[in-house]
Parts: structure tokens; sequence; C-alpha cells
């Protein structure tokens, strides 16, 4: 009898602990695991701007303040190896500050990849150093008898392994250069958000996440390489965060989103040109086109095409960012950015829409921006 | 006390931590699924690490161009910088050297280069004045700074003052034309500059010299192109040239109408007028070597339109050649339009074989040695190399390249027949190759082209090995040792070894194919028995062929059977490894190594301080006394049954500490990597990934056969303290035994201790439950924190 109360005591007290565990690990589960991120962030317009004239147009002028765009990035240089074999500028920027007044203009700089190979540090420093004098001399030289100063130095560097120290070291140095308020950035690639461990978190004040160029550009069957629904979700964080989500980036991330598109020029099939703005209406003529389907065409005879000559038998596939998938898009980000990354948690962060020309907008509209910056706002 | 409640407090939450992690850890897998079919893993071939460089070969040689061919200035042959690379790096010392040899020459040479240099690059303005102030003075000397230059001695003797003026107007210019250093952002001060170009007009009709006109004439056109007024430039272009006397200026010989041509394609580019600047820039290229680079630069052609009208502006067909070379050299290009094009305008055109050339390089890239690239799957999925149409390409450029030489109006037949032979065999047609080659040897008396039909046959032999005969191998050593092709021309080096090892392969003989690459260490990583004999029947092959020879120059047959005795001694047939170890010389053991795995060890270490050990046995030994040691024990161990036990611990000892898991790892391999770790439960053959070894990496993880002779010795033993120290022995081989099995899953993270099931724990429960009044139990509790852990549960 004895034997029989203990052990279904014993049982008792197994199937108590079991109870226990369950309810232990569904508190667990539904409060940490589950837990939705409430905090909205508000999300304030900005544009990129990538060619190197900056002349900003009427119609260019009243979008950006019909938008309330106060920061336009724009880059002013691109640094490259030249013949020399040392880095220097190319691509120069030409400002004209007539239209710019009270727009915050932030220098970014493109600086290839190959700039950060066997580079030495005393290079890196004195790259840095040059950096620093050309935006500000380029900075320094409106018109206008006001100097003003950057508030924030961005870098684009779609840096690598073997270039990751000597990249992360020059922004290092260039921190060093700057004063308080100005800030130094870098832009993220997706591929750096997803696998920060791998590629390394460059030591700067924040990240603009380049949010677009996300498929496969060089196969032909990809459709849309700028920007895949399919794809960007695979970034993101899920809405609701769970113990197993890593998706925390330590840097606070502003966004960059694509309103541009181009034409992918293959030959032999192997890319061989971007061409920029490219649009159905710059490939209507039948006697030099041959529309093969939706967005695909080929050269039937060989033919300039902006300054690109093409032979008979090169396929084009067209891209854009239309903004019904831009919207799509903003209804998918404006749910999990705040997870995307960490503190600072402020709420305002900037959506910089590459790039602002007047071919560009002639397809976005101030209507159709408005739209997604709403969506974004959303959540 | 206080120590003692915390103690306490913390037993408590390791194990309430314990039995968490254990719960979760049973629930991991699930949850790891739930977790990864909820998240998309999809990640874009877009974002990726750097490709690895192309692999390929090229057996072209630019000296086949004849010397009109090769002065060509289109970047033909490679890509745009590796071709120009040089050319790129020297352009400013070209436009000095030209401009000096100008000057010089219009002193008839009376004044020396390195002293024009001074007086044009060095001097100030201060010294010119000076110098002119003097030329002027009927009195005064040549100034003495500027004494013993020839050119300022010159000037002053012949009063010369109009050149003098010339080189001060040209050093005031100078600031505002400048391109700086890239850093610095010339600033173009378009008042002073508009002065400057009225100044210099002045100039243009106060001088008497024309070739000092010309020089003005320059000057000014420069200053407008840089001050952007461009319509100004044009404007004296066209005011200012008429002027000039061609005949005392020298006007055709000179360079300096070039450089203001220059500046009038910049100015004509300028006002988008595209056709005119690029047809002027395109006349630069030609016939400015100092301008070259930055009118090959300029050039640029947008519409159909365009590329008509710069047509329509060419005089001759001369020319219209130079447009359509410029526009195939693009190294995206598919030239054979362009080159039909300039072949139907000007068939003798020099561009024509640089063209071919560059052409054929792209296909060598695409097809040579495409079947048997040692990289042909990483230039295929990198690259996409060979692309679908290289195929069809070939055949197109060897139609045309057929048709010019039968021709035969081009000024060197004979480099298209051997073009031809080349792109036959490049296309696969060994046969017509050869027929063609043949033919162009009989015509060929050039002695470039004769080596580059050599160097072509060469390649195509190698091609065409077919089976790794004993005759093949003899040819492929002599052409190692003794063809001179073969060291000149670096690409027959990787040509040959992958032709090599790509047969050996095809024929199953994987040791041979891999010593075409390789060294025998790529091998002991992975000792596999096949390769190993496959070694060593050609080692004691009565008659081995050269090339054999060659690839196996670097080990002995004892390197062999030592390597073949460490793969047995790995599988634990330590009879058959003595057997093996015993055809190596004695007099040779000691150069394998010495090892000691007898040495009682608790901890799981690689590296151990033998100081420690509790054992008996200290004394290291050979890899063959090891092994004979070993079946001595064994052997002893089943005669003594008294001293039975001792000697089964000690073997399995001894087999512990020869595995992976063990110090002593060295007995039994060659390699260890401590990253295998993360994969040991993942891989049934022991064989791991390993950047450095393309046969991978085997790992010694199996301990069953140590278990085997703990449990051995704790059952024959005969005090508790052995029983006991046996079967902690064993309880390590069972924790080990679990690592490697399926059911392990690494701990999501944290690096948490593994937690062991319960039937890998039969021995620590057995340790538990019946030897816990041991002194080692004791000790070992105290000792071994896993142990400790297990014991609190």
């Amino acid at each position: 009898m004895k034997n029989i109360f203990s052990a279904s005591f014993a049982g008792l007290i197994r199937c108590c602990r079991f109870l226990y565990f369950i309810c232990y690990f569904a508190f667990f589960f539904l409060f940490f695991s589950c837990k939705k991120e409430t905090h909205p962030i508000q999300f304030t317009p900005a544009f990129y701007h990538w060619q190197t004239n900056l002349h900003l147009t009427t119609p260019e002028r009243q979008l950006i303040d019909s938008l309330a765009v106060k920061k336009i990035y724009a880059k002013f240089f691109d640094i490259d190896i030249n013949e020399k074999n040392e880095p220097a500028p190319q691509a120069v920027i030409d400002i004209d500050w007539t239209l710019l007044n009270d727009l915050d203009i932030i220098p970014a700089v493109f600086i290839t990849n190959r700039t950060f190979k066997n580079i030495s540090p005393k290079n890196i420093e004195k790259l840095a150093d040059n950096i620093f004098i050309k935006i500000n001399e380029l900075y320094g030289h409106p018109p206008s008898a006001v100097q003003r100063l950057p508030s924030e130095f961005q870098f684009d560097c779609d840096w690598t392994n073997s270039t990751r120290e000597n990249y992360f070291y020059f922004l290092n140095y260039f921190k060093t250069l700057t004063a308080q308020p100005s800030s130094v950035a870098a832009t993220i690639r997706l591929h750096q958000l997803k696998y920060p461990n791998q590629t390394g978190v460059p030591p700067v004040d924040k990240g603009m996440l380049m949010f677009y160029n996300m498929g496969d550009l060089e196969n032909w069957e990809t459709d849309n390489s700028i920007l895949d629904l399919k794809i960007a979700e695979s970034y993101l964080p899920p809405i609701h965060r769970s113990p197993f989500t890593t998706h925390h980036y330590p840097l606070p991330l502003d966004l960059a989103l694509p309103i541009f598109k181009w034409g992918v020029i293959f030959r032999n099939n192997e890319l061989v040109y971007l061409i920029n703005d490219l649009g159905k209406e710059e490939l209507q003529d039948t006697s030099r086109f041959i529309n093969i389907c939706e967005n695909r065409f080929e050269v039937k005879k060989s033919t300039y095409l902006e300054g690109y000559y093409l032979y008979g038998g090169d396929l084009i596939r067209l891209e854009k960012t239309s903004p019904e998938l831009l919207n799509s898009t903003a209804n998918l980000i404006s749910d999990r950015f705040y997870n995307l990354s960490v503190a600072p948690k402020k709420t305002e962060r900037i959506v910089s829409f590459y790039h602002l020309d007047s071919t560009t907008l002639a397809y976005f509209h101030e209507k159709e921006l408005k739209k997604i910056l709403e969506q974004l706002n959303a959540n | 006390m206080n120590n003692h409640i915390l103690i306490k407090r913390k037993e408590n939450r390791i194990r309430k931590a314990s039995s968490v992690l254990a719960a979760v850890g049973k629930l991991c897998p699930k949850l790891a699924c739930l977790f990864f079919l909820l998240t998309p893993t999809a990640i874009s071939n877009a974002c990726g690490p750097q490709p690895l460089s192309f692999h390929g070969y090229s057996f072209l040689n630019q000296n086949i161009l004849e010397k009109k061919e090769s002065e060509v200035q289109i970047p033909v042959v490679g890509a745009f910088d590796q071709f120009y690379g040089n050319y790129f790096t020297k352009k400013d010392s070209l436009n000095i050297n030209e401009n000096l040899a100008e000057w010089q020459d219009r002193y008839c040479g009376l004044v020396k280069k390195e002293d024009l240099e001074y007086i044009i690059y060095k001097s100030s303005i201060t010294d010119l004045e000076l110098l002119l102030t003097n030329t002027n003075s009927k009195s005064l000397q040549v100034p003495n700074r500027l004494k013993g230059n020839s050119f300022a001695e010159y000037v002053w003797e012949n009063k010369c003052t109009e050149n003098v003026e010339y080189l001060i107007f040209a050093k005031n210019c100078e600031p505002h034309v400048i391109s700086g250093d890239n850093w610095q952002t010339p600033q173009r001060d378009v008042t002073t500059m508009l002065e400057l170009i009225q100044e210099g007009q002045r100039r243009f009709n106060r001088t008497k010299s024309h070739y000092m006109k010309l020089r003005y004439a320059y000057q000014v056109i420069r200053l407008a192109h840089y001050a952007k007024l461009y319509e100004e430039a044009l404007d004296l272009y066209d005011k200012l040239l008429p002027k000039i006397d061609r005949l005392e200026s020298r006007y055709q010989e000179s360079i300096i109408p070039w450089w203001i041509e220059g500046h009038r394609a910049g100015a004509l580019m300028g006002l988008k007028r595209r056709s005119e600047a690029s047809y002027l820039y395109a006349k630069i290229f030609r016939f400015s070597p100092g301008r070259r680079q930055s009118a090959y630069l300029s050039f640029s052609i947008r519409t159909d339109a365009e590329f008509a009208d710069c047509l329509k502006l060419c005089q001759s067909d001369e020319e219209r050649a130079m447009i359509y070379a410029i526009r195939a050299s693009n190294p995206k290009s598919k030239a054979i339009e362009e080159m039909a094009a300039i072949y139907r305008l000007d068939p003798a055109n020099p561009q024509l074989a640089p063209l071919l050339l560059q052409e054929i390089r792209k296909l060598e890239r695409q097809l040579l040695g495409v079947k048997f690239n040692s990289q042909r799957q990483e230039n295929k999925r990198r690259y996409g190399i060979p692309t679908r149409d290289a195929g069809t390409y070939v055949i197109d450029l060897q139609a045309f390249v057929r048709k010019i030489r039968e021709e035969a109006r081009v000024p060197q037949p004979e480099l298209w027949l051997v073009a031809e032979g080349y792109l036959e065999f490049l296309a696969g047609d060994f046969y017509a190759a050869e027929k063609t080659y043949l033919a162009a040897a009989r015509k060929i008396t050039n002695k470039e082209l004769k080596e580059q039909l050599d160097v072509f046959l060469l390649a195509m032999e190698i091609a065409r090995f077919d089976k790794p005969t004993a005759k093949v191998e003899e040819i492929a050593y002599n052409i190692i040792k003794e063809n001179q092709l073969y060291r000149r021309y670096p690409d027959f080096r990787t040509y040959l070894q992958d032709k090599m090892r790509y047969l050996y392969e095809e024929a199953g003989l994987k040791s041979k194919a891999l010593l075409t690459y390789s060294t025998l260490r790529v091998l002991r990583a992975n000792p596999e028995p096949d390769m190993i004999d496959e070694l060593m029947a050609t080692k004691q092959k009565p008659a081995t062929t050269q090339f054999e020879r060659l690839l196996t120059e670097r080990f002995s047959l004892s390197d062999l059977l030592d390597m073949k005795a460490v793969y047995l001694m790995g599988q634990g047939q330590i009879e058959a490894a003595s057997q093996v170890y015993n055809r190596i010389p004695a007099t040779e053991w000691a150069k394998y190594g010495e090892y000691n795995p007898f040495i009682e060890n608790f901890h799981d270490r690689v590296h151990i301080d033998s100081s420690r050990d509790t054992m008996t046995q200290t004394v290291s030994l050979n890899r063959g006394d090891l092994l004979k040691t070993l079946i001595e024990l064994e052997f002893r161990a089943k005669g003594e049954p008294e001293k039975a036990p001792v000697y089964y611990y000690k073997l399995g000892l001894a087999f512990y500490n020869m595995s992976y898991f063990g110090y002593e790892w060295r007995a039994m391999d060659y390699f260890r990597s401590g990253t295998t770790w993360n994969d040991l439960h993942r891989n049934k053959r022991n064989v791991y990934d390993y950047y450095k070894y393309p046969l991978g990496n085997r790992e010694n993880t199996d301990v069953s056969r140590a278990l085997y002779y703990f449990e051995k010795a704790r059952l024959l033993a005969r005090t508790d303290e052995l029983k006991a120290k046996a079967t902690f022995q064993a309880a390590r081989c069972e924790q080990k035994l679990f690592f490697i099995s399926d059911r392990y899953q690494p701990a999501p993270c944290c690096n948490n201790m593994p937690v062991v099931p319960e039937d890998y724990q039969y021995n620590f429960n057995r340790l538990q439950n019946e030897f816990s009044e041991t002194n080692f139990y004791q000790w070992i509790i105290k000792e071994c924190k896993y142990f400790a852990a297990y014991a609190r549960r």
C-alpha cells in the first residue's frame, strides 16, 4: 500500500514538475518570444543625388518642398585607384547652390573596394585627410556668404573581408577629423545587415540601409534585381520577435529606397552594361529592337543606345521600381523596421529616395511619394 | 556559512538551469525546424564573397604583329588597363619628351635637352624675365643663375627675345590651365584668363616667328577651352590658325597642331558637337602619341546618327577605319563587325591584325583547354565561362579570317593563316588545325610568327594527349625539361599540369592526378589506401617513366609505408599496421616521430603536461616500436591474468590518447583540426572539409576500441580503485561516442555543456552507483567539472 501510495505520489510530483515546466515555457514564450514591438517610427523623407551636377530644377525644388524634405544626400565624388595607382577623387560634383537654400546637403562619398586593398595605415590616414579637405572645399564654395558645414558625412563602400580592416580603420580615423555635431555614417547593404558577424559592423554613428539591388543582377532570368519582395522579406525580421530573432543590427539605421530604373544589357549571356533611366519608350524602334516579352528585348541590328554600342543579338532586361512595388515594400517594411536595428531607439528615421532627377520624377510623382511615406509611417 | 549558502544557491540555479536547458534542448530541434520553416532563408546570389580569379591560359604573343601594326594605338590584346597600364603611367613624361624634342629640333640640336627642361619646366618667371632683360641689354651677360645653361646662352647670344617672351607668357598662363593633382580643384579665374587671351592675341600679332605664333595660338585656345568659352575657343582657332605660315612654322612636323586640335575637340564636345569632336579625337589618337590616352578616353559617340556623321567627316578610308577600330577596341565588343567594316574600307589597314589578336584573346579565355581546365566549374559558376555563344563566335571569326586569308589583300597573310589554324584548334577541330599549321609552316619566314606557330603546335600537342600512357608521360617530361617555349610562355605550366591531372583522373589514377598539382601533404591529411597503394606500386615499378619519377621524387617508399601504417592504425588494424611498418628499414623509424600514448590523463586536452603522469610508462616510442608494444600488451594481457586489467587499461589509454580527443593524436594522424569539433556529429566517414586539403581531413574520432579495453580492464580488475578509473575512462569514451553520433545536437547558443542522454551514461551511472566510496571517485569529482555536474543531478 505504501509502495502504491509513494508511487502515485512520485507520479504526481513528476506530473507537477511537467506542468510547471510547460507553464514556465509558455510564459517565457508568450511574453518574450512573441512580443510585438509597438514603438512607432516616423520616417522623414530625403533624397539621394548621385550625379555630377547638383543643379536643382524648379520642379525638383517644388517636389522637395511639397514633401517637406530637409536633407539631400549628394554624392560629392567617387574614390578609386588612378593610373598612378593612388586613391584619387573622380566624378567630382559641381554644385549650384541657388536652389539649395535651407536644405541640409549631406556629402556622400563612394569608395571602390579596391581602394582599400594593399593600402598602408599611413596612406589610409592621408586618404581620409584628403577626403575631409576635399569635401570641405566643395562645401565651402557656395557663392552665398554663408559658410556651410556638413551635419553628416556618409561613406558608401561595399567592403569585403579583405578590405574590412582598412575600411573600418579609415572610418575610425575620419571620425577623429570631424567635430560635433557632425556625424559619420556608412551605407549598409542587405547582406551586411543579415550577416553582421561575418561582414563586420562599420565603426560609425549610424548606417543607411540600402534596401535595393537585392536580386541576381547578372542572371538573365532574374525578373527585377532592384527590388524583389520575396528576397526583401528574407532580410527582414518577422513582425513578432522571438528569442531566435537575431536581426538587431548593432547600428541605428536609416532607410534608402529605390526610385530608379535601368536597362541591363547582356551579351553572350554575360552582363555587359547597365544603362540608367532606360525604359520601354527608348526601345520602341522595331527596326532595331524586338520585344521578346514583358520588359525583355533583343537587339535586332547593331545600334547605339544611350551612348553604348549594342550588337545584334544582345539582350536587354528593363528593371524599375514602380510606385505600386514601392508601396508594397513600404507596407512590408513599416511593421518591421523597428526590429531591424538597435539603439538609440529614437523614433525619427530618414527614408531617402534614390535618386533625385527629372527622369525619375517623371514617373514618381509627389502624390505617389507621399503615399509611400504614409505607408511607411502607418505602423 | 555564507559561502555554503551561496554554493547551495548556485547549485540550485545550475540545477534549474540544467532542467530548463534539458527541456529546451529536447524542444530545440522542433523549434528550430519551425523557425526555419517560418523564416525565409533565400539569400540573393548578388551578395557574397569576392569572386576567385579566373583560371585560364593564353599563348598569344603580341610580337607577331609587324612594326606598323604594333604601333597601332588601339588598346588591343587583353583588357585596356593591362595593355595600357605602362603607357598611362608614362604619359606625362611622353608629353614632356615630345615637347622638349621639338624645342631642341627648333634649335638645330644646339641646346641640351636637360637645359631646355630646366628653362621650360623648372625655372621661374623671374629667371626668364632676367634672361630677357639681359638678352635685350648690350652690356649684360647671361644671368648667373642660368650660366652654363646652353639654351639660355643660345638665346642670349642670338638675341632670341621672342622665345623668352613666349615662355614668360606661357608661365603666366600655366596656373589657369593645370588640371590639379586630383585632390585640388583648379580655380579658374575667367576674368584673368580673358585678359591673357587678349594679351596672347596681341603677342600673336606682334611676334615674327610663325612657330611662336603657333604656340601663342595654342596658349590662347587652351585658355578659352579651360575657361569653358567654347565658342571663343573655336573662333580663335578659325581666326589665328590661317594666319600661321605652314611652311615656316613647319606645321606638319610639329606636335603643337595636335595639341591645339585636342582643345578644339574639347570645345566641340563642350558644345555637344560630339561627331566633330570624336572625329578630331580619332585623328589625335592616330597621330599624337602624347595625347593618345586622353583622346581615346574622350572619344564619345552616343547615337547611330552621330556615328554616321562622324564617318562623313572622315576624309579617307584610313580615317574611317580608325573610327571603327576605336569602337572595336572596347573590351566588351564583338569586333567581327568592325573588322569587316575596316577590311571593306581598307584591307591593308594596320588596325586589323591587332583587332584579330584581341578577338583571339577573348576566345582563348572562353575555349582554350576548357575541357580539362582544373577550375572549369568555378569559371562557369562565377564567370559564366564558356558562354553559350562562344562556339558560334569562334566559327564566325574563323569564317571571317578564312575569307581574309583567301583574298590575300592583307599585308601579312601568314599571320591570318596561323590565326585560322589556332581558331580551328580552339573550335576543337585538331585535324583542320594541323593541316592549316602545316600550310603556314611552309610559308612563314618571320621569326616571331614562326615561334608563335611553334607555340600553337605545342599547345595542340598537349591538348591531343588522350591517355596517360608511358609515351604521353615521356613526352610531357621532355616538354617540361627540354622545351624552351614551355619555359618562355608561363601558361604552359598550368596548361600541361591541368591536362595531365585530367587524364589521370579520367583513368582513375587519383594519386598521380593529385601529385600533378599538389604534394603528399594533401594525401596525408586523408590517407586513402587505394591512392597509397597506387603510389607504392609506382615507386616499386621496375621501369618507371621519367614523368613518374618527377611526380614521386620528393618522397620515399618508407614515407608511403608510414602513411599506410598510420591509416591502418586509425582503422584499429594494429597487426596489419605493424606488418607494413616492418617493411620500413628500422634505421628510418626514428624519422617519423616518437610518441607516448600511455600517460594516464583525465582531462580532455590535446596538449598535456607529462610531469603529471600517474601511470608507469613515460618512455616515448617510434611508431614501429609503439605498434609492437601495443601488440605485446594485448598478447600479455591474454597470457597473464594477474596483470591483464592493467594491460587492458593501458591499451585503453593508448587508443583513447591516440584518437582525435587525445593528446597523442599525432601517433595515428598527421593533421588535426580544432574546427572539426563543430561537425563531428555530421560526418559518418570521419572525413571533414578543410580549406587546405582538397581530399578532406580524416580524423580518428571512433573511441569504441578504447572503450572495449576499459570495459575489459574494469571487468578483470581486482581493486575498486582500478575499476573506478577504468569506469571513468569508459565514461569519457561513451561521451565522445555520443558527440559523434546522430543524436548529438550542439546547443543553439551560449556554448553550454551538452546534455548526454541516458544510454550514453552507463559508466557515469556505474561510477556513481558502484564506486562512490573509492578514493578515485572522491578525487575525480573535484577534478572533473562535468562529472561533478553529472553527479549533482
